[in-house]
């Protein structure tokens, strides 16, 4: 108790003393925060990336076939039903067309996927905003930001152009959800057939084969045997392209703090330097708290609480404002840098969750430094002798 | 994979540790070649304002230790994400053979660094600084242990290798035979368990009877305390061995989840933090109970560290008993209630 007590009190002097150079401080605070917003943006949107993957990939089908030719991706014949029949355990087997269509008149891409009509996953089922999803030939569900840019406004009718430049007409059945944004922004969900005709791709030909599986145990298991009887294709299970997300969007965030550690340096060569140089006036405090009977310990304590104060109101103001840049602005600063290959970008609503682990993670690559910085001019303070400055 | 956030904040902890260390043996090697206790001189005083720093960097490298174990754990947890085969953080560990090392030199340090806070505390308590030498000698000691931690840190961190779907080939089916605990047992999990109640009453009884001797002689008899903090360190692993093969399927209602990680989690109401808080706490007061008994003959000891002693396991005893009925709960829900209620 009675040590408590003593932290309180010098806890109380070093707010006092914080107030009386409150612009010197305020300097130091700023920058502090400025250097923890940026840190902490970069990781909160790192999080809540990693979320909304998570979410959409519930989606995804658990293996997904690939024909590889020459190391590149190439249509995948439809006789593969023969090699499937001896593998157990698979749910659905269903077959996908999918491609990227540039529209010339905006310079965008948007994803075109061709499902048979009843085989489209609960997932796409569910990112319906209105509408149902293309039952015959000719029916299309779009994303809102596809309608936006080719400006469609209400008109549910329009046309692509095939490769051979003739038209193909589509009628607008049903439109995405603006939450499943990373997923289907840009994408035009039609039948397999009209895919197909689109892409001007011979009969018979796919670009992937969806499979699901009955227990998700035997996933590896299943997608081994589908490699072994299926030489030359590609196999991608959902876990895989989980991990990779993440690989990816941790690479990325990691590459931004290093970037960013530069600053955080700059910042702790800051601190180190305020800590040490001491005005006349404030070597005079030391001395004469000595005098009164203060020790070296009791003057780093209160150092220390100094450094803590400014420290914690440091990490709470910039982790508070990053989190607000997060969830309100949509991280606008550092999105170009954490996602962004399309013209239509993805805006899926971040929304970061409050974690223990960012916490101390936002911390270890902040407060830690900062600390350090202050003890050696801590300590220097408190070895001020009293003959000598008073 | 040391572009990854977690790991560039451990190594910015481990190059903090590792800069408060420097600086703080550069400091231990000053006053061991010029510490003179009879002399008043300015220099004398000047290595007695010197001990302040170089507690204070060590009590630091000891709060940057707790954190960058807890970062450690937390950075597996989520590596595990990204690594072939690792479901959790047990896994993640597993991934290299630097990995178990780090982490066992990460918790070796906690309990290292806070014998030296233990010792320059008692040392305070005497006017005569007899611990000095030996506090310092030790500070110094500390220095080549933390390089070799970070070196394995290091290691670990480099030679992660994360599984990402490469254009180039089929199917990415690394190894993924990873063992699911980090020791193989011949000595089957209920044996494990009555193993642990058995050395948990030992460790209790030899508690009781350091406290008796206290109050009979007020200091334990040294075979008591030295017995009883090794006690402590034998029970310390066999808890974590407990928690890992036996406890942890009861926490986690499934017979076949073994992981000492997992029930820090929010799933599992972050149970695992008082619990390893307990076990810590516990295994460091009784083990520093017979590091401090080695100096009660020292001048001006007896009365301190007979102080700290009871104060040690007292406190000691009270968390065993708080760390054996939170991981003995799930045990006796299961075996009473039948199940989760």
């Amino acid at each position: 108790m009675k040590a408590i007590s003593k932290n309180l009190n010098i806890l109380d002097y070093a707010a006092s003393l914080l107030v009386r150079k409150k612009y010197k401080n305020m300097a130091v605070l700023l920058v502090f925060s400025a250097v923890i917003f940026l840190l902490a943006s970069l990781q909160l949107t790192a999080t809540a990336l990693r979320t909304v993957a998570d979410d959409i990939l519930t989606t995804v089908p658990d293996i997904t076939v690939q024909q590889m030719s020459a190391g590149r991706q190439v249509p995948l014949e439809a006789d593969y039903q023969q090699a499937f029949s001896g593998i157990f355990g698979i749910r659905e087997l269903r077959e996908r067309i999918w491609g990227y269509y540039f529209d010339e008149k905006n310079g965008a891409n948007y994803t075109v996927v061709g499902l048979a009509p009843g085989s489209v996953s609960g997932g796409l089922k569910d990112a319906l905003a209105w509408g149902r999803l293309p039952e015959k030939s000719g029916e299309v569900v779009l994303a809102a930001p596809v309608v936006d840019n080719m400006q469609l406004g209400q008109r549910r009718h329009f046309s692509l152009f095939r490769p051979d430049l003739s038209l193909q007409s589509f009628q607008m059945v049903g439109s995405f959800r603006q939450d499943t944004g990373i997923l289907t922004n840009d994408m035009m969900l039609m039948t397999q057939s009209d895919a197909g005709e689109l892409f001007a791709m011979a009969d018979g030909q796919l670009t992937d084969l969806l499979v699901d599986v009955a227990n998700p145990a035997e996933i590896d298991t299943i997608a081994g045997k589908i490699a072994d009887v299926l030489p030359g294709t590609r196999v991608v299970t959902k876990m895989q392209i989980q991990k990779t997300y993440d690989v990816v969007f941790s690479w990325r965030s990691g590459f931004g703090s290093i970037c960013l550690l530069t600053s955080v340096f700059a910042f702790i060569i800051l601190a180190w330097d305020k800590a040490s140089g001491f005005s006349p006036d404030e070597q005079k405090e030391m001395a004469i708290l000595k005098v009164v009977g203060w020790q070296t310990r009791d003057i780093m304590l209160l150092r220390f609480w100094e450094s803590a104060v400014v420290g914690l109101f440091a990490f709470l103001g910039g982790y508070t404002l990053a989190w607000i840049h997060v969830a309100f602005f949509d991280a606008f600063l550092l999105k170009p840098v954490m996602l962004g290959w399309s013209v239509l970008r993805p805006t899926p609503a971040l929304f970061p969750p409050f974690q223990l682990t960012d916490f101390v993670l936002i911390g270890a690559f902040s407060i830690i430094p900062y600390m350090a910085a202050t003890i050696v001019p801590a300590w220097k303070s408190g070895m001020v002798r009293p003959d000598s400055v008073i | 994979m040391l572009g990854n956030s977690w790991s560039i904040a451990l190594l910015i902890c481990s190059a903090g540790a590792l800069f408060l260390i420097v600086l703080a043996s550069i400091t231990a090697l000053k006053i061991l070649v010029r510490w003179d206790e009879g002399s008043d001189s300015e220099e004398q005083i000047d290595l007695e304002g010197r001990t302040w720093l170089a507690a204070a960097l060590v009590e630091s490298g000891l709060t940057i230790q707790v954190i960058s174990l807890f970062l450690l754990v937390a950075a597996a947890g989520d590596f595990a994400g990204m690594i072939a085969g690792a479901m959790c953080a047990t896994g993640s560990f597993l991934a290299n053979e630097y990995g178990p090392i780090s982490l066992y030199l990460k918790i070796a340090g906690l309990f290292l660094y806070g014998f030296w806070i233990v010792l320059h505390r008692l040392d305070l308590r005497s006017e005569y600084f007899p611990l000095v030498r030996i506090k310092f000698i030790y500070l110094i000691l500390l220095l080549p242990f933390l390089i070799v931690d970070s070196y394995y840190l290091v290691g670990y961190l480099y030679n992660l290798d994360p599984d990402i779907i490469t254009s180039c080939c089929g199917v990415v089916f690394a190894d993924q035979k990873v063992r699911t605990n980090f020791m193989v047992f011949s000595m089957s999990s209920e044996g494990v368990a009555a193993f642990f109640y058995l050395l948990g009453i030992l460790v209790l009884f030899m508690g009781v009877l350091s406290l008796n001797s206290c109050r009979e002689t007020g200091q334990p008899a040294f075979s008591l305390s030295f017995s009883y903090g090794f006690l402590w360190f034998v029970f310390f692993v066999l808890a974590l061995i407990g928690i890992t093969v036996f406890f942890s399927s009861y926490i986690y209602a499934m017979p076949h989840h073994n992981c000492p990680f997992d029930i820090l989690h929010r799933e599992y109401g972050y149970i695992g933090v008082p619990i390893y808080i307990a076990l810590f706490g516990g295994a460091f007061l009784g083990m520093s109970n017979s590091v401090a008994a080695l100096f009660r003959n020292k001048p001006g000891l007896s009365v301190p560290v007979a102080y700290y002693q009871r104060l040690a396991t007292k406190s000691s005893i009270l968390l065993l008993l708080l760390f054996v009925s939170l991981v003995s709960f799930p045990v006796l829900r299961y075996f009473l209630a039948g199940g989760e209620v």
